[in-house]
């Protein structure tokens, strides 16, 4: 199953009022309208420096020293 | 995950929280990629992820959800970066990717998978 499938399943199995849903959708749109849409494909990711769990530092350019990274952006653990 | 591995390629998570203090020392060395913390959201400014959460989401949040942003993010930070995948090149370039502020749309799997393939050859 892909997880597109999978989401709508569990999206379907939680049924959030449709009064919450018109909020999630307006705070969407809102997101939308502010310009915050990401990178393009062919643009260069901008460098970053970051603590980990560890508090160790990553440093992208070492990352992609090695290989190819998989950057993925989430919310929080909540 | 561990195919993404096996490719050769390694997979970073971002988010604005702040270092998780719950966690003990043996958890956060069994987590196997590298859970990085943006606690000034400046890497979320520089990759046109950032938003400010607007006042009708955060009451939502506050008041039906009981999930308060700055207990995880810190003092007045009710600020989130849009839900996004990229698949960087050995160059930093972006070669595939998704970025949609409704958290239910992700970028699938096999797609990543697909790019890092592309990247390495195989």
């Amino acid at each position: 199953m892909s997880l597109k499938d999978r989401i709508a399943e569990f999206n379907a199995k939680r049924d959030r009022p449709p009064e919450i849903m018109a909020i999630v959708r307006r705070g969407n749109e809102y997101v939308k309208e502010s310009g915050a849409s990401g990178l393009r494909i062919g643009e260069r990711a901008p460098d970053f420096a970051l603590p980990n769990q560890r508090s160790e530092t990553v440093r992208l350019p070492d990352r992609l020293s090695k290989g190819p990274v998989v950057l993925n952006f989430y919310r929080g653990v909540w | 995950m561990p195919l993404i591995r096996s490719l050769g390629a390694d997979l970073v998570a971002i988010s604005p929280e702040l270092p998780d203090n719950t966690m003990t020392m043996a958890e956060k060395h069994a987590i196997p990629i590298d859970i990085l913390s943006d606690a000034t959201s400046d890497v979320l400014k520089a990759y046109r992820l950032w938003f400010a959460v607007p006042a009708e989401v955060k009451a939502l949040y506050l008041e039906k959800f009981g999930i308060n942003l700055e207990k995880y993010n810190g003092a007045g930070r009710w600020e989130l970066p849009v839900p996004a995948t990229y698949v960087l090149d050995t160059s930093g370039i972006v070669r595939a990717g998704q970025a949609d502020p409704d958290y239910t749309i992700r970028m699938e799997p096999a797609e990543v998978i697909a790019a890092v393939r592309d990247i390495v050859g195989d």
